[in-house]
């Protein structure tokens, strides 16, 4: 069955997550991942899995949506663990041992480190995402690049690029379902044969999404003309975000907190 | 010998905050040689209907059997098929020939080249696409109508025993909708035929039986003609009625004696005629 919200879509809340100015949360989350990155120890991790636990709670977006987008990296989450897990011809004392290959307790905990890093980041900007409307995400990142104007950096265009690619996410992902479920009730197979032969299987889905992808684009195109869209310059939006005070103590007081206690443990 | 759905429930997202139930206990059976209607107000379930019917959602709770037999998966390749038309099943099409996208399917059932060819060919002169001036051109290139009509050649190439239709003539000119409201006729010789449609008015004429669904329940399963008869049915799940019987409604309304309703517009203009003669 199709998932209700496909991975990292907008979750709508009243949240005080959900209220966050979102160059404010993109900050946060940004000091999260300095966080991850600099701590060096499980109390480090520890210390993270609580500021994103405690982020969920107070986001109350469901935990398994955030979690959800873990299944996207299993198999990077897999291979971090084995990679780090699996000693060949191993000299020391191992936990399981199958011919050359053994497991190494030290190495798995090294593996389990890294996993542990990569669900918390994969938690961190999911709930960015699940918390920020895709316009809101586009209107923060803009606001972000937009001192980059003064190189001539086009920071409007660059947003409504991500705006009309956000947009498009979820009816992109419905469309594909359909062609799919069109193609099976003509018979199709996508499930069966070796991994060149499943390749192959995708083409009668691949053609028409492209196909309507580009026709599509192209409608968008003319309508926005047709609506005297010329670029970015000069644009003016209907609510412009605007950074509280309480969003600002969020982002200071947060930041240098998720930084310190990285820096520390 | 039927496709049947028995106390058939199905909710999206069932156990989230987004849970929408489609179907609720539906109860209803299709025949070979029938054409049937299933109208409804949007988000009444119909699509979700046709698509448990087809094998291509699994029901929650309930049974799907087809001629008796419990289904299991896409009913496309199993015998007596059940081929699904799409809403826009134009959008399908990828093949580099119109002739090559219609045998995808008969490819799919396991048939020779030969016997895909022939299938093809067969399925395309019944849309009304003569095979020398459709067949070797891309499905690209074909107009809005008759992209949709390669579209169901693909499927009735296939030669369900059951053919379901998910709003066939949704977006297409006089032209194309006639055309389409033909095939639906000539399908019904070699098949069940299930229509999910807006447009009752295109429909009535030629269905044997209506499903009415309103917020995925069966709200009324019948002959065609029965809510002809009873067109506020159709105003109590939330759809218009078509014209002509929104006429006789009114003449009724206003007190002429009408007999019976009548879909065909010229009889409908004579009942009206003879109830007025009658008041007089």
């Amino acid at each position: 069955m199709k998932a209700p919200v496909p991975f990292g879509q907008y979750y709508p809340g009243d949240s005080p997550v959900h209220h966050l100015e979102p160059r404010a949360k993109m900050g946060l989350v940004a000091a999260f991942m300095v966080m991850l990155f600099t701590v060096d120890g499980f109390p480090g991790l520890a210390a993270a899995s609580a500021v994103a636990a405690a982020a969920v709670a107070v986001s109350s977006v469901p935990p398994r949506l955030v979690l959800r987008g873990i299944r996207a990296v299993s198999v990077i989450l897999v291979f971090t663990l084995l990679a780090h897990g699996l000693v060949w011809n191993p000299a020391t004392v191992t936990l399981v041992r199958i011919g050359p290959i053994g497991l190494d307790p030290q190495g798995v905990l090294t593996g389990v480190f890294f996993v542990v890093r990569i669900v918390l980041l994969v938690v961190g900007t999911s709930l960015l995402t699940l918390t920020t409307s895709p316009v809101r995400l586009a209107d923060g990142l803009e606001r972000l690049m937009r001192p980059l104007e003064v190189v001539r950096f086009p920071a409007g265009e660059v947003a409504m690029m991500l705006t009309v690619a956000l947009r498009f996410i979820p009816t992109t992902a419905e469309e594909a379902e359909k062609i799919v479920l069109a193609q099976v009730a003509r018979g199709a197979r996508f499930d069966t044969g070796g991994p060149v032969k499943r390749a192959r299987a995708y083409v009668p889905v691949l053609v028409p999404l492209f196909v309507n992808l580009f026709r599509r684009a192209d409608e968008l195109a003319t309508a926005m003309e047709a609506r005297c869209y010329r670029g970015g310059t000069g644009r003016t939006r209907y609510t412009e975000s605007m950074m509280t005070l309480v969003d600002k103590a969020a982002l200071i007081i947060g930041a240098s907190v998720m930084i310190a206690v990285g820096m520390v443990l | 010998m039927s496709l049947a759905l028995s106390g058939v429930e199905y909710t999206y997202a069932a156990d989230t905050a987004f849970a929408a139930r489609a179907l609720v206990g539906v109860d209803v059976a299709f025949e070979p040689g029938e054409v049937v209607l299933v109208l409804g107000a949007t988000g009444s379930g119909k699509s979700t209907l046709l698509r448990v019917a087809a094998g291509l959602l699994a029901q929650q709770s309930g049974s799907v059997t087809l001629d008796g037999r419990p289904v299991d998966g896409p009913l496309a390749v199993v015998e007596p098929g059940v081929g699904f038309v799409f809403q826009s099943p134009e959008m399908q099409l990828f093949a580099e020939t119109v002739e090559a996208d219609v045998e995808f399917g008969p490819h799919n059932q396991g048939l020779s080249d030969d016997e895909a060819r022939v299938r093809a060919l067969g399925a395309l002169s019944a849309v009304g696409l003569e095979a020398e001036d459709f067949a070797a051109r891309s499905p690209f290139s074909l107009s809005g109508g008759e992209a949709r009509r390669a579209a169901i050649a693909g499927v009735l190439a296939m030669s369900p025993g059951y053919l379901l239709l998910d709003e066939p003539t949704a977006g297409l000119d006089l032209a194309g909708r006639e055309a389409v409201r033909g095939i639906v006729e000539a399908a019904r010789r070699t098949a069940g035929v299930v229509v999910v449609t807006h447009a009752s008015e295109e429909f009535l004429g030629i269905a044997d039986r209506v499903v009415l669904l309103s917020g995925g329940r069966v709200a009324f399963d019948g002959a065609a003609d029965a809510l002809v008869q009873n067109p506020e049915r159709l105003a109590e799940a939330g759809l218009k009625p078509p014209e002509v019987l929104r006429v006789q409604m009114l003449a009724r309304d206003a007190g002429l004696p009408l007999r019976r309703f009548a879909l065909d517009p010229v009889e409908a203009a004579a009942l009206i005629a003879e109830a007025r003669e009658a008041a007089r």
